[in-house]
């Protein structure tokens, strides 16, 4: 069982509805683990968009440093939402 | 639980979890065991902690943590002191 969720843009923080999203993975991928099935469940970021840009400038701080700030706050959800994600992936890496 | 989950219906199987609690609710209303005599509380008893198991392990997708205090809180032949589940708002 392979579980995804969409891969946000990082020009803002997380907000609520994707913490819909992937509690809601999460769930689909502890129900299935606990019925003994091979489940990898897999969430990330899109560093790559045209808003994370404009986000950066707007902030007057280099892309990179705009996006690995934001995608580190999606990543940092494993501990307050108790996710079990087995793999966090980002499009620039 | 696993049909609703099947087709994406997280408030279906979530109701499914939640059901245990009503009927186990009902029971509680029904048997009134404050007012049993003490073999009959006994077997009421024992059945709402069965009913709490059984919550634990259908809980776990959905409040992991959570689901490891109700187990925790209904293991074994003699239960632990109890303990709130969930600290209240503004402790």
């Amino acid at each position: 069982m392979y579980i995804t969720t969409t891969v946000p843009y990082v020009n803002a923080r997380p907000h609520l509805g994707f913490a819909l999203e992937i509690v809601q993975g999460d769930v689909l991928a502890r129900h299935h683990r606990r019925r003994g099935e091979p489940v990898r469940f897999q969430t990330g970021t899109d560093d790559n968009s045209l808003k994370n840009v404009l986000a950066a400038e707007a902030e007057g701080v280099p892309v990179r440093e705009l996006v690995d700030r934001n995608a580190a706050a999606f990543e940092a959800l494993r501990e307050p939402l108790n996710l079990s994600f087995d793999t966090f992936i980002r499009t620039s890496h | 639980m696993h049909e609703a989950l099947e087709e994406f219906g997280f408030r279906r199987a979530a109701s499914a979890v939640w059901a245990i609690v009503e009927e186990a609710n009902k029971y509680v209303e029904r048997a009134r065991p404050w007012k049993q005599t003490p073999e009959e509380r006994e077997r009421s008893l024992a059945t709402l902690v069965r009913a709490c198991r059984a919550l634990a392990v259908q809980l776990e997708p959905f409040l992991p943590t959570a689901a490891a205090r109700v187990a925790t809180a209904v293991a074994g032949d003699r239960l632990p002191a109890p303990a709130p589940l969930f600290p209240r708002l503004g402790d």
